[in-house]
């Protein structure tokens, strides 16, 4: 009853065998898309290596995962568990404060309004409707972290309307 | 042996400069106040606060780096006390054990114990560096390339195969992250690899960006699909803070216990520092005069394996400092630093920057007092952070993440790489991948590269260099070996299956 709602997970470990297929595969594309990259780097001066060796041994690294992961997930097959769905709504906010936040940026909407709308949507995730506490306190937050970063810091932050208006 | 000392002694009058001693103390601050905020770990501590020192002298800022990174192991420990949220597997055998004393009222003496034993085994593990690192380095400037090459491969090995759960889900994490650390110019002949043409991939992969987005991004992603609206229970601090005399009976032998399986294992240029605090806890279970009470609250349960998972983490310094080596996640966030300011660690640093050396070597010392007298009597404010709700918690741990990218590269791609990070890092956590080997992966990858070709180079292409070498030939034969070991420690692992 006390025990804490996210106690370290318990949950047996490794991926079902659909997803470790779809690991194995993603394993192998990888594998193929660093192949064809070193097939089209020059071949090595006299004497050692070029710069394709590497990337031909991590192919190699990546190929035998990815026909590992077939095999277990081959192995597997029969191995009906139950899964956890998890809780969507959280993590599409979550997506969805992340997301926004790259939006902003890259139109122009400056450093502390994306900010903001991080920190309001990652809080509505986590249950905390959208409401003039998080939005002040997400505000306040932003405008503390960019103020401390190009005044003390002297480090250059993105800045948009609202930057341009605060501070000239 | 004296000169050692000497240097030493240079290295304190360094630290103990009234400004190097205010960046200490900001550093302990800084780490042991986002330490402590539930599952952040040391390593995400040191990632997070990276940016901050981005435009300080070197000497300061690592100085200050080394502080966050002890205030951040004292943080994380103070959360798995009262929380029962251990922010790392290095913490799991304190939080089964303190959260129980924490329960039973006796939470004071369980973090004093935590406290004092990190001290007593930091100081004396700092004491251990400072002795081996010049013994090492005197090895490490005969060492070539092919030597470099065969450590790192078994540093590889057993970071992502040997101690995990499992060889092949070590290994896949492993594989990321070597593919990620090709992506960019080549440092040798100037070919673009994997970049694709984008001009910020063409840098290469930021560590910090990698190490922000699997442990920031992915917990927090990790968080909100298990979010069912219950709040964990913070237990308070009741009771008297002090240990009584019984407390310490039991407990100083734990810590010297502590530091003996800490102190080499971390020393040694293999991965693993949750090896050492589960090995101190399963010890400390045998030797204990009342072995019933482990599992509701034994003292030795806490300060063995917090004196060795403090030891430990200073013991990676040996490898990080004079061989250039990362063996934790950890360490490789403090490479990562040392890159930022332009300081290639390995045995030519120790000719070439003795002062800042021996004075981080030195700061060690003073961060651990430090902590001691700053963070026992403040345990009181330190518990308040935890009283921060879930919602703006991680809201405010995002915006730290972003901000800390944003600021360290402007540009909409780096944000990208890092909410891509952030879904990697979450789709291992559901499948249970350890992200440290990508981590480690990433940042050894390179190097072993540079080494491999160095050596091909000066044998002429021929492949048999490594083997030629007893020593390199040795070492190689040891990676094997711990590619195979997981299959012989068994054991440990039905260890860790148990209190997991």
């Amino acid at each position: 009853m006390n025990e804490p709602a996210t106690a370290p997970s318990t949950h047996d470990a490794g991926p079902r065998a659909p997803t470790l297929a779809a690991i194995g595969a993603v394993l192998l594309a990888l594998a193929v898309a660093l192949w064809i990259d070193a097939a089209g780097l020059p071949p090595p001066a006299v004497g050692g290596v070029g710069p394709a060796a590497a990337p031909r041994l991590v192919c190699a690294l990546l190929a035998a995962l990815g026909v590992a992961h077939l095999v277990t997930a081959w192995r597997q097959r029969a191995l009906q568990v139950m899964v956890d769905r998890g809780n969507h709504r959280s993590l599409s906010w979550v997506m969805a404060a992340l997301l926004g936040l790259i939006a902003v940026l890259e139109f122009g909407g400056g450093f502390v309004i994306g900010a903001a709308w991080l920190f309001v949507a990652t809080a509505r995730g986590f249950g905390e409707a959208i409401h003039w506490r998080s939005v002040l306190l997400g505000s306040v937050l932003s405008l503390a972290v960019y103020l401390f970063f190009t005044r003390v810091l002297s480090l250059a932050l993105p800045s948009g309307p609202l930057e341009r208006l605060l501070l000239g | 042996m004296g000169e050692t000392f000497a240097a030493l002694l240079q290295g304190l009058s360094v630290a103990a400069q009234p400004g190097n001693l205010l960046f200490a103390g900001i550093g302990v601050i800084l780490g042991t106040l986002v330490g402590i905020l539930p599952g952040i770990s040391p390593s995400l501590t040191v990632a997070l606060l990276l940016p901050v020192t981005f435009k300080m002298d070197p000497t300061g800022s690592i100085i200050m780096f080394a502080g966050i990174y002890f205030g951040g192991m004292y943080g994380s420990s103070t959360t798995a006390i009262l929380l029962n949220t251990p922010g790392e597997a290095a913490s799991i055998a304190t939080a089964i054990e303190g959260h129980k004393m924490a329960r039973a009222g006796r939470g004071g003496p369980a973090l004093a114990t935590a406290a004092i034993g990190s001290f007593v085994a930091g100081t004396l593990a700092t004491v251990g560096l400072a002795l081996l690192a010049p013994v090492l380095v005197d090895v490490a400037v005969k060492a070539g390339p092919w030597d470099y090459f065969a450590l790192m491969m078994l540093a590889l090995v057993t970071v992502s195969a040997t101690f995990g759960d499992s060889v092949l889900r070590g290994l896949t994490s492993l594989a990321l992250g070597l593919t990620l650390g090709l992506v960019g110019i080549d440092k040798l002949t100037g070919q673009s690899r994997l970049a694709y043409g984008v001009p910020t991939l063409l840098d290469g992969i930021s560590i910090t960006t990698l190490a922000v987005g699997l442990f920031a991004m992915g917990e927090t992603l990790y968080v909100a699909s298990r979010f069912r609206g219950v709040h964990e229970r913070i237990e308070a601090v009741r009771g008297s803070l002090w240990m009584t005399l019984d407390d310490w009976r039991r407990s100083w032998k734990a810590w010297l216990r502590g530091f003996g399986l800490g102190f080499p294992i971390g020393a040694l240029p293999a991965g693993g520092a949750e090896v050492p605090t589960l090995l101190s806890y399963t010890m400390e279970r045998r030797l204990a005069r009342r072995p019933e009470e482990f599992g509701r609250g034994a003292i030795e349960g806490v300060a063995g394996p917090e004196a060795a998972n403090n030891a430990a983490a200073t013991g990676t310094m040996v490898p990080l400092l004079t061989l250039g080596l990362p063996t934790s996640a950890t360490a490789a966030m403090m490479l990562a630093g040392f890159q930022q300011y332009g300081i290639v660690p390995g045995p030519l640093l120790f000719m070439t920057n003795t002062e800042l050396v021996w004075g981080l070597i030195a700061s060690f010392l003073i961060g651990n007092l430090m902590l001691l007298v700053l963070n026992l009597p403040l345990v009181g404010v330190w518990v308040q952070l935890l009283k921060v709700p879930q919602p703006f918690l991680y809201a405010g741990i995002l915006v730290f993440a972003a901000m800390g990218t944003v600021a360290a590269n402007p540009s909409s791609t780096e944000l990208i790489l890092l909410v891509v990070f952030g879904v990697v890092g979450y789709l291992m956590r559901c499948w249970d991948y350890p992200v440290a080997p990508m981590i480690v992966g990433l940042i050894l990858g390179p190097m072993a590269e540079s080494q491999f070709r160095r050596a091909l180079q000066v044998s002429l292409g021929d492949g048999w260099v490594f083997f030629k070498h007893p020593s390199s030939a040795m070492l190689l034969a040891l990676a094997v070996l711990a590619l195979l070991a997981p299959l012989m420690f068994r054991g440990l692992k039905r260890f860790k299956g148990e209190d997991a």
